[in-house]
């Protein structure tokens, strides 16, 4: 790998914002019927009110939970492979939400699917953090997050083991492939705060991720508190992607995908990745869900589904890119 | 004005490492480290920079503990250097040198002119200026630990406290890197570093600690501390100590 010329960090945000306002708005205006609302001034104000625009918030919302703390795992973890689940806290809410469906409790209380994702998200944070400890190193936050992560996989495919009704097993399924369709302001109320203030924090940790690119002593030395820091990182993410994943079930590969996309846009400085990462996040689930609109217009092709169908070639690529910058 | 550790005891993972090591360094003073492998001398480095808590005794800076310090106010007042020259992901090296003024800036509000000054000065010192775009994975091992050298330097620290710097280094820029840290301490800096060249240390060093299992065996003046006998007891090695040209040679030549 040889210098390239770096564009500059503030045209990276500006840029990826951009990408991230343009899905918003194509979102908000593309339904499966093309482009524009329904003709009916009624009809209008309800498709955009209680279709669109909590579509379209929750697909920026999550999006940017997924990138922003992707990026921050991997300057983290200082492991280019880490993403969002890896830490255990998005296999926690799905196992919350599943147990909310197979208990039949989903469809007799309005909101008692995304309420059982956070508690299942909160439930995993607090055994993570039992298991690793609030300043243990990095590698038990790993092994707690991996633990974790069996645990609820485990325990998901029990409950659709033990599910007696075809129908609810379809249910579970279908949600664990994570969508945005059919959810409603009180989603984007419920989970805005929430991911927002993970976002805050995860946002918060950039300069320690700088200074942690010179591994834990220099960055020890250069002012970064190691259990302030875990605790940022792993808050900021059971907030943001618990969240998230309580409202709109497992979306995979954006964690990953976007600040590998990224980081040679800012020079590989996993500070300067956080922000870019935010937006491109957002931005990927939001045209990655328009293009469900037009792929699948009745609603059958998940969004997780085509998020994994998107990463998995892109993996293939990196493997590739990476084959040729070590080739002799 | 000193930097100062007062019986201190280390336990690392239930195995004493360090057994009441009492020193203290001043400004203008340039301290060598020396003794065998295992005898403690990162682990002294790491006390003194306040990266790991003494179990017994205290370390403390101008009369205040380290650990009463702000991280960040700690972060301008030591430097420290690792052993280990770790690099995550490919920075340019002229932004691995800029990693250390992040105790002096905020994050978001860039760099201002006295951090860009530091960061050339620093990178001058360490004759790194020609790699300044270049990613540092694409660097030698002995020109990656002088960008980290340098990185250390911009941080602009009165103590600098180095992990054996001179690894890898070639002769020429293992020399160019004592003769800065000289300059440094008469300056009225305090450099304080753990190395294994005997002749370096004897020759730029205002002051040498021995140490061996743990303990410190001796303090003082170059000349006086890596004596024939100093050397056989720390090291179990028969050891030349002379002088060629006016300039001070340790040369160890038979195991004991």
């Amino acid at each position: 790998m040889t210098a390239r010329a770096e564009p500059k960090y503030l045209t990276v945000v500006a840029a990826t914002a951009a990408l991230a306002a343009l899905g918003l708005f194509v979102s908000l205006w593309i339904g499966p019927e093309g482009f524009g609302l329904p003709a009916a001034p009624d009809a209008a104000k309800l498709v955009f009110k209680e279709i669109r625009l909590p579509r379209a918030l929750l697909g920026f919302l999550v999006g940017a939970a997924l990138g922003t703390s992707g990026a921050v795992l991997q300057g983290y973890l200082r492991n280019p492979l880490a993403e969002p689940g890896l830490i255990g806290i998005s296999g926690g809410a799905s196992l919350g939400a599943v147990i909310a469906i197979h208990s039949g409790l989903a469809s007799r209380v309005a909101l008692a699917l995304p309420l059982g994702g956070l508690l299942g998200a909160l439930l995993a944070t607090i055994t993570i953090v039992a298991l690793a400890g609030v300043s243990g190193s990095v590698t038990t936050l790993i092994l707690a997050g991996v633990a974790v992560s069996s645990v609820t996989a485990a325990l998901t495919s029990l409950a659709l083991n033990l599910t007696p009704n075809p129908f609810a097993s379809v249910e579970i399924m279908v949600w664990l492939m994570g969508s945005l369709t059919d959810r409603s302001l009180i989603h984007v109320y419920l989970a805005a705060p929430l991911i927002l203030v993970g976002i805050a924090m995860l946002l918060t940790t950039a300069r320690d991720l700088e200074a942690l690119s010179l591994g834990e002593d220099a960055a020890h030395n250069l002012g970064v508190d190691p259990s302030g820091l875990r605790f940022k990182v792993v808050a900021g993410t059971a907030l943001a992607v618990g969240a998230a994943t309580a409202v709109a079930g497992g979306i995979g590969f954006v964690g990953l995908m976007v600040p590998h996309l990224l980081r040679g846009f800012v020079g590989e400085s996993p500070g300067r990745l956080l922000l870019p990462s935010l937006f491109s996040g957002a931005a990927l689930v939001l045209f990655a869900d328009v293009a469900l609109r037009f792929a699948a217009p009745q609603g059958d092709l998940r969004l997780g589904v085509l998020t994994a169908l998107i990463g998995a070639p892109f993996f293939l690529w990196l493997v590739v890119k990476k084959r040729k910058e070590l080739a002799p | 004005m000193t930097l100062n550790a007062h019986t201190a005891s280390v336990r690392l993972g239930g195995r004493r490492v360090l057994h009441d090591v009492s020193t203290a360094i001043k400004p203008g003073e340039f301290v060598a480290v020396v003794g065998p492998n295992g005898a403690g001398k990162s682990t002294l480095l790491k006390l003194m920079a306040g990266l790991i808590a003494p179990e017994t005794g205290h370390v403390s800076l101008d009369g205040t503990a380290l650990k009463a310090f702000a991280r960040r106010d700690l972060a301008k007042r030591i430097a420290y250097l690792p052993q280990e020259r770790i690099v995550h992901w490919s920075l340019a090296a002229t932004r691995v040198v800029g990693l250390g003024r992040l105790p002096h800036r905020s994050f978001s509000s860039g760099e201002s002119a006295s951090d860009r000054a530091a960061i050339a000065t620093a990178m001058e010192r360490m004759d790194v200026m020609q790699f300044s775009d270049r990613p540092v994975a694409t660097l030698s091992g002995g020109e990656r630990a002088r960008v980290l050298v340098a990185r250390a330097l911009a941080q602009q620290a009165q103590y600098l406290i180095a992990d054996e710097p001179a690894a890898g280094l070639d002769p020429a820029h293992c020399l160019a890197l004592f003769q800065e840290f000289a300059r440094l301490a008469a300056d009225g800096h305090a450099v304080l570093t753990a190395l294994h060249d005997l002749s370096l240390a004897m020759r730029f060093a205002t002051r040498v600690i021995l140490l061996k299992d743990g303990a410190c065996l001796a303090d003082g003046l170059p000349a006086k501390v890596l004596s024939r006998d100093n050397l056989a007891a720390a090291f179990s090695i028969d050891a030349i100590v002379t002088e060629i040209g006016g300039i001070p040679v340790v040369m160890p030549h038979t195991p004991l």
